[in-house]
């Protein structure tokens, strides 16, 4: 039964999405934009089992934003991206283990941190163009990957590279959480003890309370993830973004016009860093197991992946790709095979669906969206 | 003093001699042609002047500046723009987006100087007034030019799905905006049909009588040539072989030879 509520409604929202992208009216579009909305508050009360798997979506949507301002907007690959992930897991676990800085600022600082990091290691490596750049920035991934292993592992967090529980997003809520338990043992005292009949919210209770940690960082990354496509679109709409495209479509004409293009490469790799800093410090919050496997080189290309599924130079295609990517893996896959089958079934129909998109959708599902738009329009008027 | 000096360049790749000890002068408020045929080094003298290719030899000065100081990129602070002969726009862009690119110095929110970029940066990030009122002016400049060159009502269509001529225009558009003393255009009638060669003619005029700009124009059409150009430089395998007013140029027999080879081919 619960399944199926949260089917109908996980539908319901996607639909939601789906219209109010397509929609042209208004009012048509408005309302459904309200109907998204109250989907994505409602979405952890009622899909409760989903919430952890869409936190990493989440992460994952942050990690694609960065990565395409450097590869859809600049023209700059990068396919060691998981190298700023671990940057900014390690910056934000120090400054919160050994400068005791509050979460929220550590998690703002390591973005800072992994952008500079960025900019000093892009001035090497974006001398390089096309494959050697590749190589390059694969290159830095297996050195960073190196360095958390035999060195900042150790130092960072002593013997076990794990994150104590203080230092979590989810430890914001602790507090409610005593007293959900409190009030469900109070539940379970007047059912057993007094004998009176289960409430029809017990298990709604019992499912939140278990979940109230995962809840919480839903709505923290949600808001971080809404407040850095409101600064990516912004920086890609002015100065910055164009000069970055223009480098992109003729560095030579862009020369021509002023823009320094050896400092402009430099700061898309700072900016790209910054939003792999920021989603790798949200990871050490949440997760809290930090050990180099948290940063294979597979995250870098799933990151390029989804880009390339998603929609190359376009803000919702990276969030497209990431949901789609996270809701294949965590839900699609274990849904049609038995759990040990699924995990490696799932890497291949992963990489299946990278194959298919580059045939059929090239240009990636933002676009496909698009064009469903304009024939819609096109056939009313 | 010239405008623009040019003393015994010589510029090399590898063995191959592509422009042979080349002087220039040209006069401010002139209209100077650069012809020769295919291969003569005509584009590589421009890649020469904006700094894209470092010369193997020679002087150059722009204003009494040397040009040899500056980089690809500082050269359009001096007032040089140009045009290139394989359209060089910025094609995943609007026509707009494309002229705002071109506005790249001059859009700065904040001008504190020192961390002026830096806060200008943030402005841009949160959209603050400061971005959005030189955006706003950058937006009446680009269509300011259009109205100028007749382009009006194409400005938010990307530059990849226009014709050829029209995208000609907005490269045009493009260096004009950037307010430069000097243009350099690079076969700018290539591909385009004879009324629109008569109007580029006619505006290339305009720029100069109206603009002050003084233009250096690469072209093969030599119509155009003589009735735009006061003054003719000829290269031929890198090599100047002729150089004076359109008429001189004409008759000059080592001008007719270099031509009429190239027809034999
Ligand atoms: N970057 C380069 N590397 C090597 N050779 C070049 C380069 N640029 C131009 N050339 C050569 O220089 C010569 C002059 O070319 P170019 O200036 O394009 O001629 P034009 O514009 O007069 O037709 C040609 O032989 C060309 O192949
Ligand atoms: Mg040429």
């Amino acid at each position: 039964m619960t399944t199926f509520i949260s089917t109908i409604f996980g539908l319901a929202g996607m639909l939601f999405f789906f219209l109010a992208f397509i929609k042209d009216k208004p009012s048509t579009k408005r309302t459904y934009k309200m109907l998204a909305g109250a989907f994505i508050l409602l979405f952890p009360f009622i899909m409760t089992s989903w919430v952890q798997g869409i936190n990493t979506a989440l992460v994952y949507a942050i990690l694609a934003i960065g990565l395409n301002i450097l590869l859809g907007n600049a023209g700059q690959i990068s396919l060691g991206h998981a190298a700023f992930y671990a940057v900014g897991a390690y910056i934000s676990s120090a400054l919160v283990l050994h400068a005791e800085l509050p979460l929220f600022l550590s998690i703002l600082l390591a973005g800072i941190g992994t952008a500079i990091v960025g900019f000093l290691l892009g001035t090497p490596v974006l001398r390089l163009k096309g494959h050697f750049l590749g190589i390059a920035t694969l290159g830095l991934h297996v050195l960073i990957y190196n360095l958390v292993k035999d060195k900042l592992k150790g130092v960072v967090f002593g013997a076990s590279a794990k994150m104590p529980e203080v230092h979590k997003i989810s430890y914001l809520t602790k507090s409610w959480e005593y007293s959900l338990k409190n009030s469900l043992s109070s539940l379970d005292y007047q059912i057993e003890i007094l004998g009176k009949s289960k409430p029809f919210y017990y298990d709604f209770v019992d499912t939140i309370t278990k979940s109230i940690g995962q809840i919480t960082e839903y709505f923290i990354i949600f808001v971080i993830l809404v407040l850095l496509v409101y600064m990516a679109r912004n920086i890609l709409r002015t100065k910055v973004g164009r000069a970055l495209a223009a480098l992109r479509d003729s560095e030579v004409a862009a020369r021509m016009l002023g823009v320094n293009i050896a400092i402009f490469k430099n700061i898309a790799f700072g900016l790209s860093a910054f939003y792999a800093g920021i989603a790798g410090a949200i990871y050490a919050h949440t997760t809290g197991a930090l050990d180099e496997t948290s940063f294979e080189l597979t995250i870098s290309l799933m990151i390029l992946a989804m880009i390339i599924i998603g929609g190359i130079a376009t803000i919702q295609g990276a969030i497209i790709g990431a949901f789609f990517f996270q809701v294949l893996n965590m839900q699609v896959i274990p849904l049609i095979f038995s759990s040990g089958k699924g995990q490696m079934l799932g890497s291949t129909i992963m990489g299946l669906c990278v194959v298919l998109a580059v045939i059929f959708v090239p240009k990636g599902i933002v676009y496909m969206l698009w064009q469903m738009k304009i024939k819609l329009t096109q056939k009313r008027s | 003093m010239a405008l623009l000096e040019i003393k015994d360049l010589v510029m090399r790749f590898g063995g191959l001699t592509a422009i042979d000890h080349l002087n220039m002068k040209i006069e401010e408020g002139t209209i100077v042609a650069l012809i020769g045929p295919n291969g003569a080094g005509k584009s590589t003298f421009f890649n020469c002047v904006t700094r894209i290719y470092e010369v193997t030899n020679g002087e150059l000065y722009f204003n009494n500046e040397d040009l040899r100081k500056y980089d690809p990129h500082e050269i359009i602070k001096l007032g040089i723009a140009r045009s290139f002969q394989n359209l060089e726009l910025f094609d995943n862009l609007t026509v707009l987006n494309n002229l705002l690119v071109a506005q790249h110095l001059k859009i700065k929110p904040v001008k504190t100087p020192g961390v002026g970029g830096i806060l200008s940066f943030f402005s841009d990030m949160f959209l603050l007034p400061s971005t959005k009122k030189v955006e706003k002016e950058a937006v009446m400049e680009a269509l300011k030019i259009l109205d100028l060159l007749g382009l009006r009502g194409i400005e938010n269509l990307l530059v990849s799905i226009l014709p050829y001529g029209t995208r000609k225009l907005i490269e045009l558009a493009r260096a004009l905006i950037t307010k430069p003393k000097f243009l350099m255009l690079d076969e700018p009638a290539a591909g385009l049909n004879e009324k629109e060669k008569k109007e580029l003619g006619i505006l290339l005029k305009r720029i100069r009588d109206e603009l002050g700009i003084t233009l250096l124009v690469i072209e093969h059409d030599m119509s155009l040539v003589m009735s735009i150009s006061e003054y003719i430089y000829v290269l031929s395998f890198g090599k100047p072989i002729a150089e004076g007013k359109p008429s001189e140029v004409q008759n000059n027999p080592a001008v007719i030879e270099a031509y009429l080879g190239k027809e034999e081919e």
